[in-house]
């Protein structure tokens, strides 16, 4: 049963909790709203029917109000209080009402008509928040739809409730309050259990909603955006006509209503009660039935004009015959329409607008300012044309024109905007296919996505498919069948896996060639193709004559039949696998055991057979190594982390183990960050780490690199801030700039400024500029190989204080060797940093600087000097660089200076080849003291 | 016998190889094998795979194509980079003229020290580069 519910209804067994508390929650909501609508219409019209205008602009800036200061709270109070306090508000007001209407007090009616509508505005929106912020966005994609159908199925129940219950005469529309009360007052307690279930989730949403702090906070704010873009002028310009069209329109309906129920609140209530149930009922067939197709056939280049041109001829109805049955059509179209092909046209046209958070905070701003003023714009009219000039509800139909033809200006205005703006957002990719709220994609913008995938490469065409994918049938695009011939097998492999879910048999003989595709990924894919759309048994194929090695069909079938889950295929193809693994010797061995490591890559990592993937990652050929690392990255094994990072010490495998720990991502991290900082771990494998940090390419990956930059080894030291300079490029919000960098860059300073002490007492010449060197002693060479490294650290540190590329620059400058350049980076350099460290730059690097003053800065800088040849060397032949250590042991030997013979004895030697051998050299060559 | 940071400060005086730090130098150097040869030796002949490339320490190597000579290559000068780099056949003999003194490194080791390390590759790329342009 279970069972049978998650897949009619696309819902996962653990979100049924959250998707049935909001589907009751909307349905409860619509439903008081439809209630409530009916019977205080027909109220209000009963003792009020010539202030209708009046009240409607009484409506627009209340329920404006209201939402303004709903929306200040939202930043205030908890979201919990805040939600389930308005909807106790709306509930007891309710209540309060029908206890007054005991007195005959006639303002409570205008007070209701607004509340209703007040009620209409938020309960909805409440619940859409509510959802928004329990469900992921994936999550969202998949069950908005039924949550959705709460609202959909709420509408005609409760009109149909309500029509029942005051025709038969059971209770008088005023005590139908109560009920509006009651549903409200459920509504409110659907929000306690949905918070109550959720809380976690909700609370990571709470802190995730209020980092964003870029984005516009208040409808001042907003406006300025909107301002600032043509396109979204245009649709804002839109929906206010739209809206203050239909309020138009509504008004015809209910004052041609109450002319022909006149004096009968009852028969009045349950004529809008019915009229709502049919309508609902009848927009939710349109909705099912006809907008998708409508939007895929005709597109929004169509469909856009629907509306004004139907309102155009029902408005001329309503003008010729004022009579009821006209009014209906007109207001049915509307209801018909407005709610099922304008509503999706809507969601189309906000598709381009990007960031996503943006839309969301444009539609509140629409919803809730634009939608009201429209309302307010409306009332203000028809009090001009209704109560002063005296129009019948037919002829405000002549008002309406103009409105329509106003309408239908706009709509070719942004019919033109849609398509530049919907083209620029997929080049600069600003289009989150997870956040498109749409779920049809209407033939014109489908065009435009299908000429994205006719160029660009492998990610270009994927953003596309991702795109394309948001309508519900994507593979009729005949732009999908040549992608299975794109270079790259991700796109081979997705084109297919959508041709296959949209039935296109016509690529069967195409797909039959795939069998032998490089990609595993795309084998598997064919295979599930031919299996589902041709009837192929995959374990027949095996026995097939086919051009392909044995291998090859065998790890196809094995990827197959892992993906369908079902017990017997698992053991059928944990059988075959094993059979690969123990092929007969001979050259096909090894690829058949890579190829069954491969298939491990997409098979579900917690299938039984992954358990083979450590043995395959500690197979002797390199090949099968390599595919076994690659796998354990695509199915982020755990078990596999370990031995994955022990690969990067390995020169054969280390490309392979960077992409598949940069696949892991920040599961891996806290391995990642245990390894680097590990003594005990081979400098080899540790340096390799921040490359992948870098991959990974996250706030947390970032944080890994700047907590672990303090280590003792240069080149790690290199590596982390290149790393770290790397994501900074990346996004500069990534790596924001800390305490750690600057006192990293004093130590980093004075490192360079001792080396220069070094260099300058050991061979004073070596100290000039890069393109004057010549023909050094290896130490002076080591020694400025030395400095220039820290140079560039000391680049690579500023890099991550001061914007990097204006840094970079300076840098290149100063490594030039053209003096002019060097003078420019200098003076770039005094524009860009702190006057002290540039003080302390300048004097490095600046080559009107002597050697003297320079000197005389390191000692005031270092607190020490370095006297002689000799001190410079017994510093360097006690340095951590084992490099530096060697040579200056070669300079002692090569210079046979036999002052140094106590301290050559000192020095640590043996264990190290490189050492050992210099030390014997040295030795002899002082041992035999003459010199060369 | 050279010591391996013998065979580094001589090796940085080549060309090819004085855009390399010392201590990259180094793994060269490692796979680098001291070898003499008489003169007349061939070193490597015309059109062979080249597997090896030769560093001169003393001597002279002469350059032979098609019976003619090429060019000489004397002391810190290499001998069968270019080939070995492109992985094209010799395109002339190499024959010693004189009593040659010259440190041999393989082609299998030369392109595993450079996948290995970076600062190899980038200081050969800057050689050649500058080689183009007409600096040396």
């Amino acid at each position: 049963m279970i069972e049978f519910l998650e897949k009619a209804l696309n819902v996962r067994r653990s979100e049924f909790g959250p998707a049935f508390l909001l589907f009751a929650y909307l349905f409860c909501a619509i439903g008081s709203y439809i209630m409530a609508m009916s019977v205080g219409d027909a109220m209000f019209l009963n003792a009020y029917p010539r202030y209708l205008p009046q009240v409607i602009i009484a409506t627009a800036v209340v329920v404006g109000t209201f939402a303004s200061v709903y929306i200040r709270l939202t930043n205030r109070v908890r979201l919990q209080y805040l939600m389930v306090g308005a909807l106790v508000f709306f509930s007891a007001s309710f209540a309060v009402f029908w206890w007054i209407t005991y007195f005959q007090v006639k303002w409570v009616y205008a007070l209701i008509y607004i509340w209703v509508y007040m009620t209409g505005a938020m309960a909805p929106t409440i619940g859409w928040t509510l959802a928004n912020f329990v469900l992921t966005t994936r999550e969202a994609r998949r069950i908005f739809g039924f949550i959705g159908a709460g609202a959909v199925l709420g509408a005609p129940c409760a009109a149909f409730f309500t029509a029942g219950m005051i025709r038969g005469r059971h209770v008088h529309p005023e005590t139908m309050l109560v009920a509006v009360a009651l549903a409200l007052a459920g509504c409110a307690v659907l929000v306690l259990f949905t918070f109550r279930r959720a809380r976690e989730r909700m609370q990571d949403v709470s802190r995730a909603a209020s980092a964003s702090k870029d984005l516009p906070k208040n409808f001042g704010q907003i406006w300025k955006y909107i301002r600032g873009s043509r396109y979204l002028l245009l649709i804002t310009a839109l929906i206010a006509i739209g809206c203050a069209t239909t309020t138009l329109i509504a008004y015809q309906f209910r004052m041609i209503s109450y002319a022909h129920f006149v004096g009968n609140k009852a028969a009045l209530a349950t004529f809008f009660a019915q009229f709502n149930g049919y309508l609902g009922l009848a927009a939710f067939a349109v909705q099912m039935l006809f907008t998708g197709r409508l939007l895929r056939v005709l597109g929004i280049r169509i469909t856009i004009f629907v509306l004004p041109v139907v309102f155009l001829g029902g408005s001329m109805g309503v003008l010729l015959a004022p009579v009821l049955l006209s009014a209906a059509i007109l207001k049915g179209s509307h209801l018909l329409l407005r709610f099922s092909l304008d509503k999706s046209t809507a969601e189309l046209l906000y598709l381009p607008v990007a960031p996503p958070e943006i839309k969301s905070q444009i539609k509140s701003f629409i919803d809730g300012f634009v939608w009201r003023s429209a309302d307010g714009v409306s009332g203000l009219v028809l009090w001009v044309f209704a109560n002063k000039l005296h129009f019948s509800p037919g002829k405000i139909s002549l008002v309406n024109f103009v409105f329509l033809f106003a309408w239908i200006g706009i709509a070719f205005g942004v019919r033109r905007e849609y398509l530049n703006v919907l083209r620029r957002a997929i080049e600069r990719k600003t289009l989150d296919p997870d956040r498109i709220a749409t779920e049809v994609l209407d033939s014109t913008t489908t065009e435009v996505l299908a000429m994205g995938l006719e160029r660009g490469g492998e990610q270009d065409v994927l953003y596309g498919l991702s795109l394309l994918e948001v309508g519900r049938e994507p593979g009729w695009h005949p732009a999908l069948r040549g992608l299975l011939d794109h270079a790259s097998p991700a796109v081979r492999q997705r084109a297919l896996h959508m041709l296959s879910d949209a039935g296109d048999i016509k690529v069967q003989s195409k797909v039959e060639k795939l069998l032998g595709d490089e990609s595993p990924e795309v084998r598997a894919e064919a295979l599930h193709y031919l299996v589902v759309h041709t009837g192929r048994d995959p374990l027949t194929l095996m026995s097939t004559e086919t051009d392909l090695p044995d291998y090859v069909v065998q790890g196809s079938v094995v990827a197959y039949l892992a993906r369908t889950d079902e017990p017997d295929n698992l053991a059928a193809g944990e059988v075959i696998f094993e059979g690969m693994l123990s092929a007969p010797p001979g050259p096909d061995a090894a690829r058949a055991r890579a190829e069954a490591a491969r298939i491990l890559g997409v098979i579900p990592p917690n299938a039984a057979i992954q358990r083979h993937l450590l043995e395959l990652i500690r197979d002797t050929d390199p090949a099968v190594q390599e595919q076994a690392l690659l796998a354990a990255g695509k199915t982020q094994n755990r078990d596999a982390l370990h031995p994955v990072i022990d690969k990067l010490g390995d020169p054969r495998l280390v490309g392979a183990a960077r992409a598949a720990l940069a696949e892991y991502g920040e599961r891996a991290l806290g391995t990642l960050q245990d390894h680097l900082n590990d003594a005990a771990v081979p400098l080899a494998t540790r340096k390799q780490i921040p490359g992948v940090l870098a991959r990974i390419a996250t706030a947390q990956a970032a944080t890994v690199l700047a907590n672990s930059l303090l280590q003792n080894d240069p080149g790690l030291r290199f590596d982390l801030l290149k790393a770290l300079n790397k994501l900074r490029s990346l996004d500069p919000g990534l790596v924001p700039p800390n305490e750690h960098f600057e006192d990293m860059l004093n130590a980093e300073l004075m490192g360079y400024y001792r080396s220069f002490q070094i260099l300058a007492a050991f061979d004073p010449k070596g100290t000039s500029a890069p393109a004057a060197r010549g023909q050094e002693s290896l130490l002076t060479r080591a020694l400025q190989e030395r400095m220039d490294r820290e140079l560039e650290r000391i680049f690579r540190l500023l890099g991550l204080l001061y914007p990097p590329r204006d840094i970079h620059n300076a840098y290149i400058g100063l490594i030039s060797g053209q003096p002019r350049i060097r003078s420019n980076a200098v003076e770039v350099l005094e524009h860009l940093v702190r006057s002290d460290l540039y003080k302390t730059l300048v004097c490095a690097l600046d080559p009107d600087v002597n050697l003297k003053e320079k000197l005389h800065f390191a000692q005031r800088l270092c607190h020490t000097s370095v006297g002689s040849k000799t001190e410079a060397l017994r510093i360097v032949l006690h340095s951590e660089d084992r490099w530096l250590r060697a040579c200056a042991l070669h300079a002692v030997g090569e210079l046979r200076l036999a002052e140094l013979t106590e301290e050559l004895r000192r020095v640590p030697h043996s264990g190290d080849p490189l050492l050992d051998e210099t030390w014997n050299w040295t030795h002899a060559r002082l041992a035999a003291g003459t010199p060369a | 016998m050279l010591t391996l940071l013998e065979k580094v400060s001589l090796l940085q005086r080549a060309a090819i190889f004085r855009g390399i730090r010392t201590e990259s130098l180094g793994r060269v150097a490692a796979a680098a094998h001291e070898i003499s040869f008489e003169p007349r030796h061939t070193l490597f002949r015309e059109s062979e795979n080249p597997d090896t490339l030769y560093f001169v320490l003393e001597g002279e190597v002469c350059e032979m194509q098609n019976g003619q000579e090429k060019r000489k290559f004397g002391p810190y000068e290499v001998v069968g980079i270019m080939a070995v780099l492109a992985g094209n056949p010799y395109p002339a003999s190499a024959v010693a003229t004189q009593p040659v003194r010259a440190l041999r490194i393989d082609q299998q080791d030369f392109y595993d020290i450079m996948a290995e390390d970076f600062d190899v590759t980038r200081g050969i790329l800057k050689a050649l580069v500058a080689l183009a342009a007409g600096e040396e």
